[in-house]
């Protein structure tokens, strides 16, 4: 089946296609979801290498889960993100060891934020105030406001109830203000 | 600022992409694979097929037990024929026999 024929095709139905052995349903699959997986993991690591890794190694368990799919049971892409919030979870908390014991602060290498002022990069700075925030409120807010996921997709990634995940965005976005909000004038925002 | 985090959106790179569709490929395959452990294909192996198998070695283990228990024993003499044997051990002689029921119809023969 060619490509093109396979856009309007929904995800369920493109997995069944798949696991029958039908490489264009693959292709198809990937050109819709690695983006946004590439995008979700850059956020959670800023690292663009291992972005790419997370969102291959994903992309590799749908392949593998594919036979198994349950249609209607999950969407393909709240299980995605799923993957790649939990991958990029284990890779901040190696990481994170792993500065404790011998990396310098990442801080050190990183520009200041005088100096994503000077380059308009407000973004750079969102990021970095993202960095501080405990893990899962950085991937609740992140999911929330960035990837723009509605409550329940969330709760269903992080899997948490939809009341936990309020109270998790809510407390992220908090913390977040107040992180900024002494950079505030630096980022032109006053 | 959330809005411009949004859009800065990088594209995957064609390396990765193509990384995908060969894995998509590879999973489509072997299905059923179970990549953790390779087969043992090694020099081991191959010796072990060659003298024929786990029966042989559990074989040759049998026949190396009985050869070390026999030398530990010492018998003085082993009938081959009924499998009987004597030890001779200080002042007693002591007669043993594998196969008593074969000993005691040769004695009614």
């Amino acid at each position: 089946m060619a490509f093109d024929a396979l856009q309007d095709v929904g995800d369920d139905a493109l997995m069944v296609l798949y696991s029958n052995g039908d490489l264009a349903a693959a292709r198809s699959l990937a050109f819709r979801h690695t983006p946004r997986l590439v995008a979700q993991a850059n956020r959670l690591l800023r690292d663009a290498a291992e972005a790419e890794d997370v969102a291959q190694e994903a992309m590799l368990r749908l392949w593998k889960i594919a036979p198994e799919w349950r249609q209607g049971e999950a969407k393909v892409s709240t299980w995605l993100y799923r993957v790649v919030a939990n991958l990029c979870t284990d890779r901040l908390r190696k990481r994170r060891g792993t500065q404790l014991d011998s990396i310098a602060e990442p801080e050190d290498d990183a520009p200041s934020v005088e100096a994503a002022m000077q380059s308009d990069d407000r973004t750079r700075a969102l990021y970095r105030a993202l960095d501080e925030l405990p893990e899962r409120q950085r991937i609740a807010v992140t999911l929330r406001h960035i990837d723009e996921l509605p409550n329940p997709e969330i709760a269903e990634v992080m899997g948490l109830s939809v009341e936990a995940v309020e109270s998790l965005t809510a407390r992220g976005k908090r913390n977040l203000a107040a992180i900024l909000s002494g950079r505030k004038q630096e980022l032109g925002l006053e | 600022m959330f809005e411009a985090a949004r859009d800065d959106v990088q594209p995957p790179s064609d390396r990765l992409m193509q990384a995908i569709l060969r894995d998509a490929a590879d999973a489509l395959a072997a299905p059923d694979a179970v990549p953790a452990r390779p087969a043992a294909t090694g020099w081991f192996r191959q010796a072990l097929n060659g003298i024929g198998g786990w029966q042989s070695i559990s074989a040759l283990a049998v026949s190396a037990c009985f050869g070390i228990w026999i030398g530990y024993a010492a018998p003085d003499t082993a009938n081959l024929f009924d499998g009987s044997f004597s030890l001779t051990g200080g002042a007693s002689t002591v007669d043993n026999t594998f196969y008593s029921d074969i000993d005691d119809l040769l004695m009614e023969g």
